[in-house]
């Protein structure tokens, strides 16, 4: 896949009883993303930044196909996935804090499990495991439950296995959050070398270090609009991307 | 077909390698199996000591004079053959006392010195000669934390009607015989019917509040059923693999339970009542095969239900007061009219009903259609709810609520 393309997304989302509450302002929904669009092409890497609840995850979400755009579309290749979402959702590699992997089994058992329900062969399989567990140092520890497993330990084996189909478009929420920095180190050094093989990556961060080491292109995005978006080295030309980030942050309040 | 199996063989392999699920879905079965043996046995060997006659044992029985008639009452008269007529060995005293003792006789009794005093209202047998005129009572006074006491006490009472109402038809040639000609097992039969669909319907649900709210809002609350609607798999088969994994488990739980029920029911019972005239095999296969599909109904209901919380508890309060509704409508059978078909398209209801009408065997004409159409309302049903499943599958509202 050459290029993946966003265009105009948006998302509501119907509010409950707690949070209408909460806001006060009578709404009974609340739009968490509104027309945001982002071009990511094959051997880039780019960085969706923004603060908590901008509708970072949600556009990731939505990319991800987990959850359905109320408004816009989702082209690669110029095609919308909808057209045919199941070969869409076998490119894709969707990793997140929030997916866990279930603790009752093994690293090796959940590698296997997931590559079957992608449809890869036995033969297949075996091999992509082989290649990940030895990349990520989880062949010491693949067959002790999920659940007796660090946090380290346990971020290695769900990248794996979000990996385990070999995904041609990756999509990581927050890929450091929770790593100390030797695990944070070989996550970042992982992602540069899938974007060497070519692959489109989406991550998204509030961290500017991590963007500004890894990322070619950007996209800021502040309560649920994106902001800006470009080529990273073009928009830092003249300011860094904190400066850019809080001046389009304090901007918004204005 | 092969995704379906793959989503299977994953949550059977979840259910069965976990000891606390496992434990949760088979020891029901097993626990009631010794619970119910344990507990017949106390039961039995309470009777047995209450009717157990004693042997070579002296029975002392008073009686006080004013009975009316120069003659030895009817009733001592019975009770002393009766003791003897079960048990040769034992001899009876019997004493004559006057009004003036009766309390000094009842601390005897209490005592342990006599085994049953028997207190005539004044003229007793010449007013019961006159055709009940007056005051004619009859007290008995028996000592309940003695075994002979007891037993005198209890065989007195039997005769009384027998002495006074003039029913000495039942004592041909000094030999007692049953009053209850009947060779059937009604009240057994009876008790049954009352007691097993409450307890069957009791240990499924506890299955199902074992497996159903682990299943989807389990999978919720631990972040994991993202990473499987990521998939390019169907929605719809990972709804079919989950249903199969449960429905499977839950026969398997449901079968120990069904045995451990049927196994156990004779022991509490005592053991000694002729418990195939209720469970013939015939009546086993039917019940099993109602059952099953009882199960599948109440699995795909209880996935339904889970699949709206967003955590096992939460899961397990709303299956709860299913769990209620379901046990009040184990006890409505004894107030409905069975005979009318219209009953068996009552999800639950029926299900109650066509154990019931199996076990007692009552309005026969009505059992097999009744027991067709709970079978296949169970089915239908079933299949309604699989069809809303894996309609819940694809709502993200529901798949992602927090």
């Amino acid at each position: 896949m050459k290029k993946l393309i966003a265009q105009g997304l948006r998302k509501t989302f119907r509010l409950n009883a707690k949070q209408r509450q909460e806001r006060k302002d009578g709404s009974r929904s609340i739009v968490a993303v509104d027309n945001v669009s982002l071009s990511l092409e094959a051997g880039e890497i780019y960085g969706l930044l923004g603060p908590n609840g901008a509708g970072k995850t949600t556009t990731l979400r939505m990319m991800a196909t987990l959850l359905q755009p109320d408004g816009g579309k989702i082209l690669a290749d110029e095609k919308d996935i909808q057209e045919d979402l199941n070969d869409y959702k076998r490119r894709i590699g969707f990793l997140t804090s929030e997916l866990k992997l279930d603790d009752f089994f093994s690293p090796d058992y959940t590698f296997s499990y997931m590559g079957r329900l992608y449809g890869m062969t036995e033969e297949k399989i075996r091999e992509r495991k082989e290649k990940l567990f030895r990349q990520f140092g989880i062949f010491e520890f693949k067959d002790t439950k999920i659940h007796d497993l660090s946090t380290g330990m346990k971020q290695k084996a769900s990248l794996a296995v979000s990996l385990a189909h070999d995904p041609e478009i990756i999509i990581f929420d927050e890929p450091t959050n929770g790593l100390d920095i030797v695990a944070s180190k070989e996550v970042e050094d992982y992602l540069q070398a899938l974007k060497g093989q070519g692959k489109i990556i989406l991550v998204s961060t509030h961290i500017f270090s991590l963007v500004e080491k890894l990322c070619d292109r950007v996209g800021i995005i502040i309560r649920g609009r994106m902001a800006l978006e470009g080529k990273l080295s073009e928009l830092t030309m003249e300011k860094s991307l904190e400066s850019i980030f809080f001046d389009l942050y304090k901007g918004g309040e204005e | 077909m092969k995704d379906i199996l793959t989503v299977f063989s994953k949550e059977m392999r979840r259910f069965f390698t976990d000891r606390r699920t496992l434990a949760a879905l088979f020891l029901p079965g097993i626990a009631i199996f010794i619970l119910y043996t344990i507990l017949g046995h106390f039961i039995s060997d309470q009777l047995v000591s209450i009717n157990a006659v004693p042997k070579e044992t002296e029975i002392r029985v008073a009686y006080t004079e004013n009975f009316g008639s120069n003659e030895e009452p009817s009733l001592v008269m019975q009770v002393e053959a009766g003791i003897l007529l079960a048990e040769e060995s034992n001899t009876v005293v019997k004493e004559e006392i006057a009004s003036s003792q009766i309390d000094e006789y009842k601390d005897r009794v209490r005592n342990d010195e006599i085994d049953l005093l028997i207190v005539y209202s004044n003229g007793f047998e010449d007013q019961l000669k006159q055709e009940g005129t007056g005051d004619n009572s009859v007290s008995l006074f028996y000592n309940a934390e003695d075994s002979v006491s007891s037993y005198v006490y209890s065989l007195a009472s039997s005769l009384i009607s027998v002495c006074y109402n003039n029913y000495f038809v039942n004592i041909i040639d000094n030999e007692y015989q049953n009053p209850n000609l009947s060779e059937g097992s009604y009240a057994l039969s009876q008790m049954l019917s009352f007691v097993f669909p409450m307890i069957t319907i009791a240990l499924l649900f506890s299955t199902i509040l074992t497996i159903c709210p682990e299943s989807i809002a389990g999978e919720k609350e631990r972040g994991t059923i993202a990473s499987l609607l990521l998939t390019p798999v169907k929605r719809s088969h990972i709804a079919l693999g989950k249903i199969l994994a449960l429905s499977v488990t839950a026969i398997a739980s449901g079968a120990v339970s069904f045995l451990g029920i049927l196994l156990s029911l004779p022991e509490l019972f005592g053991g000694e009542v002729d418990f195939f005239s209720v469970f013939t095999p015939g009546a086993v296969v039917v019940l099993f095969f109602l059952i099953i599909t009882a199960l599948f109904l109440f699995v795909t209901m209880g996935l339904f239900v889970s699949a709206f919380a967003k955590t096992i508890k939460e899961a397990n309060a709303y299956l709860s007061p299913l769990m209620i509704v379901f046990m009040i409508l184990a006890i409505v059978p004894a107030v409905v009219d069975m005979s009318n078909i219209g009953i068996a398209f009552i999800p639950i209801l029926d299900l109650v009903v066509s154990m019931n009408l199996i076990i007692t065997g009552a309005v026969s004409s009505v059992i097999i259609p009744f027991v067709a159409v709970t079978i296949v309302m169970n089915l239908v049903l079933s299949g309604l709810f699989i069809f809303l499943v894996t309609k819940i599958f694809r709502n993200e509202n529901v798949m992602f609520s927090r």
